[in-house]
Parts: structure tokens; C-alpha cells; sequence
């Protein structure tokens, strides 16, 4: 015997090596998969935390009053007492420049532009901007200017609240003790160009010292006192609405957006209310309690760029909260009697007082928590809390709702309608072909099943959303009078038809039970031209109008009967195989027996071979649920894709699967949107792994039984 | 009760057929020439065009007819309905003209000033005219432009003076021949033709508008089969038009067949690897069972699952590191950080590889022992046995496998939402310009164009009798993969059946 040649050792080898790392990293691929989505799924739920903490001396004798902070962190501009406004880098405290107002500067308020103050009778608006150097993108510098200043009719103000303010036109509040004096100047635009000046005045008296006031965007005025009594105002001074807030109420602010009012209290209570259009009209609510701090609250800073905010007491302790999760997502000691300014970005935090002190934050995803997942959260503007999925919305200041329910309660509709449309068609379609068809048709009807399962979901799709919702719009009743009548027509003409079309008592049957689909075709076709019939005996002839009334739903042209027929084309042929391949495992000892018995063939087929294949049967549904579930073209083409929270047959609804597909184009990377999405996506893959395993281990089981 | 039974194995084979008959009925008559009807309306107005639709009206007893009116610089829709009992009269005038344009839809009317003949021999002239303009305006200056563009940026790295002169001289020459291409636009715009409409006014169309023209009426049944065949072949060979409400599917059919190849590529050997490895090398075991579990499993997750990881993973991850690398001087703009034919035919390689290795573990397992056993015996080594004995033993399952993931590929949308589809691709991912497999751009899909002209398009009448053909290229395409499969199959398992034992 010859030795064999080193040339075919090297091949094998190499063989050996190939197919050894090849699979090994096919393998690794589908297990990077599923890494990588919970690696861009596991941010949503990190905690919040300091990264980094430093102080920097500030200025003893000359306070400062207010701070604004860059977008980015690296730059403080810090407006003081006397008036001398400072632009410094935050980390290393150096002085940038600096400008020189008029002071001293007694109360501040923000408007659009930026900040205005006032000083000895005067208002002073402002414009801060910072500028970024156009080569590296860093923040390099900043401008202050004085954009306009106006008298005002009061000594000593103690708050200003500012609607507008411009050069030449304004919106604004003062108060100073228990009065507030509202000042209107607007520039009527006459016919002819040039405009007339016309300036309102109002006054209002309260029982007690102003606490904090603020504009809401409907354009009133909302004034709190020191018992925590809040007043609604309209321009002209007359009161609209009034609301009890803590007492006493120590600070008053507003969330991004306007609609959200924040209330503290000096037994460190915060309060979030927002106004509602309710029964009784429209009226302030309080949405949010938030987790208390332990001394009376002395200040709030908000972000504007999301609902978070900066709240501290007056012992120096500082929280950062976020109001719609209604979590404090940090808790940090500070220096009492200090005051803080949140950074635009919201990873910095800035106590601007002596010392200056900084909390660098990581805080990523704030709006995203298990509540407001899954459970009612409560909206600005909502009179009740709900589970509402709406990701983005016209403004910047849009409050992003990102309750799973709706799409957990979408795709669970989709697949209930499915499951209804497929799992009769399926199952009696199966039990049919393996008892009672001869084995000579079964290559014929095989490939037609095959085909279904090969067709492109895109084509049932489109044609269920544009071609069938239209029709169906118009028939329905006529369609739902003939699902009744059809089985009942075609059982009484096989009755009539047994002795010449069907020899009787034969045992299975060939190409003449095909002769039932005409006469199903004909009369399906019967009842449909029958629906304006229907119409008009029974629904007042428009049966549309009819559903609207009784169920208060209004009839959508793509609604879940719709979807829930066209899903049968993709899960009917999984079902229809499966418990095709479940009967077939029944030994034919077990049948012949039952049939040997005298037992009829229906009889047999119902009482003995569903019976016995009936787990596998169960997995065939399991596994067709699966892909129902996933299933996303259909739902895209012939459902709404409106996240609503409604089981009814007669609208539509959002799967996961759908959502994904509309919302992870536009969402951009790392954000909360995005990863939320990856949740979802997450969540689909471990769903239908657990039912494909689940099903197969019962097929298995089953296999075993009837011992193959 | 029995027929109960049967009743729903009939409803299940009516879906299929009704499937079938509707997107043909819908989809083959669009190529046959309808005649141009004149419809002169009891107000006195007239109208004339094709008629697609004769509906009923429900709650009256009377019908209305669905007509084509096209010029839709003059109408604000290309279709109108019409109340069959407000026409008084209709006719079907024998020299009718339709003329199809690049612009504002079909133009129904009478030649006025020019006869067929004559409008022919002129199309016949432009024609050439046109597809020089057309080959300036998208191949030649297109191709100037992306060189310069890219000589700047490489100037802006470097300082070369050779490669500023460089870039001087081609822009010297797109300039010469931007001034040829308008002097050329200029001469064909100048001929007119004017096409009287059937309320009577007269307008004047340009010529190098006009693509085709016919009049339906006067057409044999030979003449009107051979636009039949010609319009079908059109259809699948040429562009779209008007935000793909006219014109043909290429781009979409191209980009659909590319994808597969691409795909295929991908999937086949390292599914014919991984399933050799698990059925031939890998040792049996708790983990090879798991990891058989997890591949079956695989196959039935929702294919937006493998979408959303085509996004995260192979786009922003790996695209977004190799722009960093490979193509910084182009960043923000990015070129393999976005989807593209690359990046999709990759994700559906990952969706159908678990199919393709179910398929081909079934064809392995079904080899018998004895042949490995055979060949062992005769002195043959491990990989001598799989290469030689196995492996085109086990070829139907793995072909199987292939031609199943083929077809999912041709029909499968959702993933390519995410992962570089879109609804209008300006050039094709692989063509005649440098470096000809352009893997970074972005592409058209058969199943993605039927979704999008379907529910996106602003125009969805004049867009449905398209969707419908589109769809039917579509099931073609995919039937015919399955039936190819089937054949293979029943082939390659014929011919093993004799050779065996």
C-alpha cells in the first residue's frame, strides 16, 4: 500500500481549518446579533451619575445674581449685582471679557432672546449669544447686548415676568408686593404703513406678597402668592382660573415648551401642573408629584432642550429631576445658599455663587423609564394619564411619549385577527387534504400551498390596502352575509349534488370536489351584489354611519379585517404544512383501526387523528403566530399604522414591526428614539424565539409519542 | 360535514387563484392600446381619452366611467370620472392621437399642421438628438463633475500645482461642453408641434417631448399586438418618469437582480460552510444542539429584526468606522456610513442564511452513511470525501436552500427600508463608469418601488394600473425562482436516485 501524499494531508488540513473557522464565525455572527441588540438596548436604563465635580473662587463682594452656561459647558457667562457681566471658561475660571451694565441689578427674567433685569425703575432686556470658532466647532467666545430698555411704574420690583420683549413692542409683568402691573405695547399695523402705538395697562391687587409669575403661552398671566394661591390671568387683568399649590409656595417656574408649571414648596414639595380641556372646561391640573427634598426649595433652573430641571433647598442640596418619568435622577450635596444653572445639553450643572461650583453629569436617555414605558404616564395637556405612543412631534419643545402599550396592543390585534382569518382555513384545509383527498391530488395541491408561502408579502399587501379596503368599503355586508351563507349553500348543495357529482360512499375524493368552487364563487358573488340591499334593510343604508353610531368607532377604509385576511396569505400555507406534516405522523394503524371500528371517515379524522396530532397541531399555530407577529409590509400597506388603543375590528393599529420600519429611518443614532426602537426590535427577536422553541420542543415531544 | 372541511381547503386554493387572477387582470391589459373615446357631455363640454374603469355606482342604478384624460398641464388630474347618463354622444375619431411624453402624462388630441407620418419621421430624428442630450446630461457631464470633485478634495489634502492644472483643464471642458449641450437643448427645443384638444384649443407641444405616438383607432390587431409586446418590453427596460408614475421598472428590476446575485454570493458558500462544519466536523454535544435550535429559530425571527441590526450594526457601526478610515474627506457626507446595495444584499445574506442552512443540513443528513462509509474505506481523506462524496450528494437540498433564500430575497422589503432603498436612485449600482460595482450606492427594488408608487406617490391613479404590472413582473420573477427550484430539485434527486445503491 502507497502512502498518502503530503499534498492531500496539506488539503485536508486546510479543509479542516476552513470549514472550522467559517462556521465557527457564522455562529459568531448570529450571536453578535443578538449581542449587539441589547448593547444598543442597555443605555436606556443606565442610571444618571456625577462624572466629574471641581470648584473655582468666585467673587465674595459683588454677588452674582444670574448665570447662563454654553451649550457645550466650556463657557459661563455670569451677570453680578453691580452690573459686570463676565464670560469665563468653566473649567479653568479664566476671564474671557467682560462688559459693563447698568446696576445695580435687582430681580431677573428670562425672554426669547435671553435675559432681561431690572435696575432702579428700568427693565433692561438683553441678548446673550456664545460663538463658536467656524474651524475647530468650539465655543470660543460670547456677546452681550442691551436690545432695549423701558421705565416702569414701580418702585422696588420684586418679580417680572416677560411674554415679549422687543425694541419696540412688549408683553410684560411686574410685581412689587401684593401688586402686579401687566404692560402691553403693541404697533397697530394700519391700512397706509405707518403704525400707531397703543399701550394697555392693567393692574391687579392681590391679598398677599407675590411669590413668582409667569406667562403662559395661551397668554395669560399666572401669579402665585405666598400661600400658594395661583391666579390665572388674562391681559386685561380679569381673573380666569385659580389653583391651589403647595403651602407656603416658595418658587415658581416653567418646563421647555411653557405647559408645564413647576411649583416648590418650603416643605420641599415640586409640583408639575399643566392645563386640560376637561368636561368642566379648560383647567390647571397637577400632573406630577415629584420626590420632595428635605428643606424648603430655593430655586429652579430648567433645561431647554427637554422637560429636566435643576431644583435645590435651602440647606444647599441640589436634585436633578426629570418631569415626565417623575424621577429624580440625582442627589447631590451642595453648598448652601448657593445657586445653580443647567447647561442646554444637560451634562452641566453650575452653582454660580462663592465658591463656583461644577457638576459634570452624565445623564443619557432621562425621558426613558419602565413607567413611562409601560405604564400611564401623565402629559402636559392631558386631562387624565394614558398610554400614548407619539415619538416626535411639530416643535422642539414636543414632549415625546414613548408608551410600548399601544404597539404591544397593535401587534397583539394583528395577530388575533390573523389567527382568526387563518387558523380554521388552515386547519380544516390540512385535516381535509390528509384524510379525505387521494394521494394522487396531494401533487397538485401541495405546490398551490407552496406557492402562497412564496408569495412576496409586498403584493398581499398592497393589494389588501389597495384593492380590497376599497372593495370591502362598499360590501361588507354583503362579505359577512356570505362567509354566513356560503359553508351553510355549500353543504345543502352537496347534499343535493352527493348521488351524481360525488359518488356516495366513497372514500376519498379527486378532482370533483374541486366542481364546490364555482358554486362557491357564485354564490359569494350573490351576497355581494345582495350588500346595498343589506344596506338599507338593516343599516339605515349606510352601514358605516351605522358602526359610527352604535360603536362610536368610525369605520376606517384599512382597518384589521382587512389586515387580518391578507396576514392569512402569509400565515396560512406555515400552519397548513405543519399540521399537514402533525396528521401525518398519526399512524396509519391507529386510523385503519378507528375506521375498521365503523367509524366514519369524518368521524375518524375529527374524533381520533385531531385528537391524537393535536399538540402538533398547537405548535403549527404557535409558529404561525410567530410570523404574524413579525410580519411588517402588510401591516405598513393596508392598516392606518395609527397607534391606537382599540381592539375594535373596524379601525386600525401599529405593530412593532411596522413602527420600526416608519420610525428608525428618520431616529437619530444614539438617541432615545433610536434605542427605544431597538427595544422593540429586541423584543420581537426573544418573543419569537421563545415560540419557535417552545413549538418545536412540543413537536418533538409529539413526534416521540407517536413513536418516530 | 365532510364538505365543511372541504370547504376550506377551497378557500385557501381560491385566495391563490384569486391572488393571481386579479394582478393579472389588473396588470396585462395595461399594455394593450385602449381606444381613444370622445365623449360629448349634455353641457356641452367634450372630452376625450381612455377609458379605464366602468364602476357601479352603488347607491344608484346608473354607472360612471373612469377616464384617462392626460394633459395634465391643461387638466389638474390625469383622470376623471364621467356619469354615464350626462353623455350625450361618443365616438372613437380614427385620427385621435396619443402622444407619450416626458413630462405632464399622455396628451390626447388631433394633429394639427403635421401628418402621422410626418410626427413620426420627425420622432424617429429627434430620437437620436434626445439620446445625445441624454448622454451629456447624465454619463458625460455627471462623470466631469464627480472627477473634479474629487481632484478638489484631493487638493485640499495636498497642495500638488499638477493636479490644480488638472482640475483647470476638465473644467475648461465641462465648460466647452456645457455650451455644447445647451446649443444642442436650444436646436431640439426649437420644433413644435401642434396638437389641437377636444374642446378646441390648440397647443403647442415640443417634439423632444414626445416619445411615442399612435393612433389607437385606426390600429389593426396586428399593429396593436406589436404595441403590445413593445410597451411590455418597455416596461421592464426602460426608466421611470414623473416620480414613477410612467416609463418602465429597469432601475427597480436591475436593483433587484443585483441584490440577489450580490446576496447569493454572500450567502451560499459560508451557508454551505456553516452547515458542513455542523453536520461534518463540529463534535456532538449540549452546544451543537443549542446552537442547531438557535439557527432553526433564526429562520422564523420577523425579517425588520435583521433590518434594525443591518442599520445599527453594518451601517453606523462598521460603515461609520470605515468612513472614518477610508473616506474622511468627504465626512459629514457619508459614504459607507448610509445605506447602500453593499450594506442591504449583507443583511439579507444574515436573514436567509439560517434558511440556507436548514435546507442544506436536510441535504446532508440525506446523503447516507454508507457513501462517506465507501469512500472512507477506499482510502480517501476527510475533505476528499466531502468534496468528492457528500457535498454533490447533498447539492439538491443545498440548491434548494439557495433558490428559497433567492426568492425571499426578490420579495422580502422590510430589512431594505432600513438599509439602502429608495424610491428614485439617479445611476445604477453597477454600470460602465469607474469602478463599475459602485457598492456604496443607494438602489431601486422591485418590492420596495410596488410599496412606494403604490402609497407614496402623489399621483395614485395614474400610478395604480402601474403598481399592478409592477407586481406582476414581480410574481413572475418569484414563481419562476420557486418553479426553477422545484425543477432542480426533482432533477438532481432523479439523477442520484439512479446512480445510487
Amino acid at each position: 500500500m502507497g502512502s498518502i501524499s503530503k499534498k492531500r494531508i496539506f488539503r485536508n488540513l486546510t479543509a479542516h481549518g476552513v470549514f472550522t473557522v467559517g462556521g465557527i464565525s457564522v455562529i459568531l455572527i448570529i450571536l453578535l446579533m443578538l449581542g449587539f441588540l441589547f448593547k444598543e438596548v442597555f443605555p436606556l436604563f443606565e442610571q444618571a451619575k456625577v462624572e466629574k465635580t471641581w470648584t473655582v473662587p468666585g467673587n465674595d463682594d459683588d454677588p452674582a445674581v444670574h448665570c447662563l452656561i454654553s451649550e457645550d459647558g466650556s463657557l459661563l457667562l455670569v451677570l453680578f449685582q453691580s452690573g459686570l457681566v463676565t464670560l469665563t471658561d468653566s473649567k479653568s475660571g479664566d476671564l474671557r471679557s467682560e462688559w459693563s451694565l447698568p446696576g445695580p441689578v435687582e430681580t431677573v427674567a428670562y425672554h426669547d432672546h435671553g435675559l432681561a433685569y431690572t435696575s432702579a425703575n428700568r427693565l433692561y432686556g438683553l441678548s446673550f449669544t456664545f460663538s463658536r470658532d467656524p474651524d475647530s466647532g468650539m465655543e470660543s467666545g460670547g456677546d452681550v447686548r442691551i436690545l432695549t430698555s423701558l421705565d416702569l411704574p414701580m418702585e422696588s420690583v420684586s418679580t417680572v415676568a416677560i411674554s415679549s420683549l422687543s425694541s419696540d413692542t412688549y408683553t410684560l409683568a411686574v410685581s412689587s408686593g401684593r401688586q402686579v402691573q401687566i404692560l402691553n405695547r403693541k404697533v397697530k399695523q394700519s391700512l397706509f404703513g405707518s403704525g400707531e402705538v397703543v399701550e394697555d395697562h392693567a393692574s391687579i391687587d392681590l391679598p398677599e406678597p407675590v411669590v413668582g409669575m409667569l406667562f403662559y403661552p395661551d397668554d395669560t398671566l399666572i401669579v402665585g402668592t405666598v400661600s400658594g394661591m395661583l391666579g390665572q390671568y388674562e391681559l386685561t387683568g380679569s381673573p380666569r382660573s385659580a389653583f391651589q399649590g403647595p403651602n407656603p409656595l416658595t418658587v415658581m417656574g416653567q418646563l421647555i415648551g411653557g405647559r408645564g408649571i413647576c411649583l416648590g414648596g418650603s416643605d420641599g414639595s415640586i409640583q408639575v401642573w399643566s392645563q386640560a380641556s376637561t368636561d368642566e372646561g379648560r383647567k390647571f391640573i397637577k400632573i406630577h408629584d415629584l420626590p420632595s427634598m428635605k428643606a424648603s426649595i430655593a430655586g429652579f433652573s430648567f433645561s431647554n432642550r427637554d422637560r429636566s430641571f435643576v431644583a435645590w433647598d435651602s440647606k444647599g442640596n441640589l436634585g436633578l429631576y426629570y418631569s415626565t418619568t417623575e424621577q429624580r435622577k440625582l442627589l447631590m450635596e451642595g453648598t448652601p445658599g448657593n445657586q445653580y444653572t443647567l447647561n442646554p445639553k444637560g451634562n452641566l450643572i453650575a452653582g454660580y455663587l462663592n465658591p463656583r461650583i461644577f457638576y459634570s453629569i452624565e445623564n443619557p436617555h432621562p425621558e426613558v423609564s419602565l413607567k413611562t414605558l409601560f405604564g400611564k404616564v401623565w402629559y402636559e395637556g392631558y386631562d387624565s394619564p394614558q398610554y400614548v405612543w407619539q415619538s416626535t412631534g411639530g416643535s422642539n419643545d414636543f414632549e415625546s411619549k414613548f408608551s410600548l402599550i399601544p404597539l404591544i396592543l397593535g401587534t397583539l390585534k394583528g395577530t388575533l385577527y390573523a389567527m382568526i382569518f387563518a387558523l380554521p382555513l388552515a386547519l380544516t384545509g390540512a385535516l381535509f387534504m390528509n384524510q379525505f383527498l387521494h394521494p394522487d391530488m396531494h401533487r397538485y395541491i401541495k405546490p398551490v400551498v407552496e406557492i402562497m408561502a412564496g408569495l412576496p408579502s409586498v403584493i398581499i399587501g398592497f393589494l389588501a390596502g389597495l384593492w380590497l379596503a376599497p372593495l370591502l368599503e362598499q360590501i361588507l355586508p354583503g362579505v359577512l352575509l356570505g362567509l354566513l351563507v356560503v359553508p351553510l349553500a355549500t353543504v345543502s348543495f352537496t347534499l343535493l349534488a352527493d348521488r351524481w357529482i360525488f359518488r356516495t360512499g366513497q372514500d376519498t375524493f379527486k378532482w370533483e370536489i374541486l366542481t364546490l368552487i364555482p358554486v362557491m364563487v357564485v354564490i359569494f358573488w350573490i351576497c355581494v351584489k345582495a350588500s346595498p340591499m343589506i344596506d338599507h334593510l338593516l343599516f339605515q343604508g349606510d352601514f358605516r354611519q351605522y358602526i359610527f353610531e352604535t360603536l362610536h368607532t368610525p369605520y376606517d377604509q384599512r382597518n384589521a379585517i382587512v389586515v387580518g385576511f391578507a396576514m392569512g396569505f402569509a400565515v396560512i400555507p406555515i400552519i397548513f404544512s405543519l399540521a399537514e406534516d402533525a396528521f401525518s405522523f398519526v399512524p396509519r394503524e391507529i386510523v385503519a383501526g378507528s375506521l375498521a371500528l365503523g367509524l366514519s371517515r369524518y368521524q375518524t379524522a375529527t374524533g381520533v387523528v385531531l385528537k391524537a396530532a393535536r399538540s402538533g397541531v398547537f405548535s403549527a399555530a404557535m409558529i404561525g403566530l410567530g410570523r404574524a407577529v413579525g410580519e411588517t409590509m402588510i401591516v405598513l400597506m393596508a392598516t392606518g399604522n395609527t397607534p391606537v388603543l382599540s381592539m375594535s375590528p373596524f379601525n386600525g393599529f401599529r405593530t412593532f414591526s411596522a413602527n420600526i420600519a416608519v420610525e428608525l429611518p428618520e431616529a437619530p443614532v444614539g438617541g432615545s428614539p433610536y434605542r427605544i426602537l431597538f427595544l422593540t426590535a429586541l423584543l420581537l427577536l426573544l418573543f419569537t424565539l421563545v415560540i419557535n422553541s417552545v413549538a418545536d420542543l412540543i413537536r418533538q415531544s409529539m413526534k416521540k409519542r407517536m413513536g418516530q | 360535514m365532510t364538505y365543511l372541511l372541504a370547504t376550506g381547503l377551497m378557500v385557501i386554493l381560491l385566495m391563490v387563484l384569486g391572488v393571481f387572477a386579479i394582478v393579472i387582470f389588473n396588470g396585462i391589459p395595461n399594455f394593450w392600446p385602449k381606444p381613444i373615446e370622445r365623449f360629448d357631455l349634455s353641457n356641452g363640454t367634450s372630452l376625450m381619452g381612455e377609458v379605464h374603469e366602468r364602476k357601479q355606482v352603488f347607491e344608484k342604478d346608473t354607472h360612471q366611467l373612469r377616464v384617462k384624460i392626460g394633459n395634465r398641464e391643461v387638466n389638474s388630474q390625469d383622470f376623471t370620472w364621467i356619469d354615464e347618463d350626462t353623455i350625450r354622444k361618443t365616438t372613437r375619431p380614427e385620427d385621435a392621437v396619443l402622444l407619450e411624453r416626458l413630462e405632464w402624462g399622455n396628451a390626447y388630441g388631433y394633429l394639427e399642421g403635421i401628418s402621422f407620418a410626418d410626427l413620426k419621421r420627425g420622432m424617429r430624428e429627434m430620437h437620436k438628438e434626445r439620446s445625445t442630450i441624454e448622454h451629456y446630461e447624465r454619463e458625460k457631464l455627471v462623470e466631469l463633475n464627480d472627477t473634479i470633485a474629487e481632484l478638489n478634495r484631493k487638493i485640499g489634502r495636498s497642495d500638488d500645482p499638477k493636479l490644480k492644472e488638472r482640475v483647470a483643464s476638465l473644467q475648461k471642458q465641462y465648460d466647452t461642453d456645457l455650451a455644447t449641450l445647451e446649443d444642442m437643448r436650444k436646436t431640439a427645443f426649437a420644433r413644435h408641434v401642434s396638437l389641437k384638444l377636444s374642446d378646441g384649443q390648440t397647443r403647442e407641444l415640443r417634439l423632444f417631448d414626445i416619445l411615442h405616438a399612435y393612433q389607437p383607432n385606426s390600429m389593426g390587431f396586428f399593429s396593436k399586438t406589436g404595441l403590445f409586446f413593445s410597451r411590455g418590453f418597455a416596461f421592464m427596460f426602460t426608466n421611470p418618469r414623473e416620480s414613477n408614475t410612467e416609463g418602465g421598472v429597469f432601475p427597480a428590476l436591475y436593483g433587484t437582480v443585483l441584490l440577489v446575485f450580490l446576496m447569493s454570493i454572500l450567502v451560499f458558500p459560508f451557508g454551505v460552510i456553516a452547515s458542513v462544519y455542523l453536520h461534518e466536523y463540529a463534535r456532538e454535544g449540549i452546544i451543537l444542539r443549542l446552537i442547531r435550535i438557535t439557527i432553526f429559530n433564526l429562520a422564523g425571527v420577523p425579517s425588520i429584526v435583521f433590518g434594525v441590526f443591518g442599520l445599527g450594526f453594518f451601517i453606523y457601526t462598521v460603515g461609520g468606522t470605515l468612513d472614518t478610515f477610508f473616506f474622511a474627506d468627504r465626512l459629514p457626507t457619508p459614504t459607507l456610513g448610509t445605506g447602500g446595495i453593499l450594506w442591504a444584499s449583507m443583511t439579507l445574506a444574515v436573514l436567509t442564511l439560517p434558511v440556507v442552512i436548514v435546507a442544506s443540513l436536510e441535504g446532508l443528513q440525506a446523503v447516507p452513511e454508507m457513501y462517506r462509509e465507501g469512500a472512507f474505506a477506499l482510502g480517501a481523506t476527510k475533505w476528499e470525501v466531502i468534496r468528492d462524496v457528500v457535498i454533490p450528494n447533498a447539492m439538491p437540498g443545498m440548491l434548494t436552500g439557495l433558490i428559497l433564500a433567492i426568492s425571499r430575497a426578490a420579495g422580502e422589503v422590510a430589512p431594505l427600508m432600513l438599509t439602502g432603498v429608495v424610491k428614485s436612485a439617479p445611476s445604477l449600482p453597477l454600470d460602465l463608469t469607474a469602478p463599475f460595482l459602485h457598492l456604496d450606492r443607494k438602489f431601486m427594488h422591485l418590492g420596495f418601488h410596488i410599496y412606494d408608487v403604490g402609497f407614496q406617490s402623489p399621483n395614485v391613479e395614474a400610478a395604480r394600473p402601474m403598481v399592478f404590472t409592477t407586481t406582476l413582473l414581480l410574481l413572475m420573477v418569484v414563481f419562476a425562482l420557486n418553479l426553477v427550484a422545484i425543477i432542480i430539485r426533482n432533477r438532481l434527486r432523479k439523477k442520484f436516485m439512479r446512480s445510487g445503491v
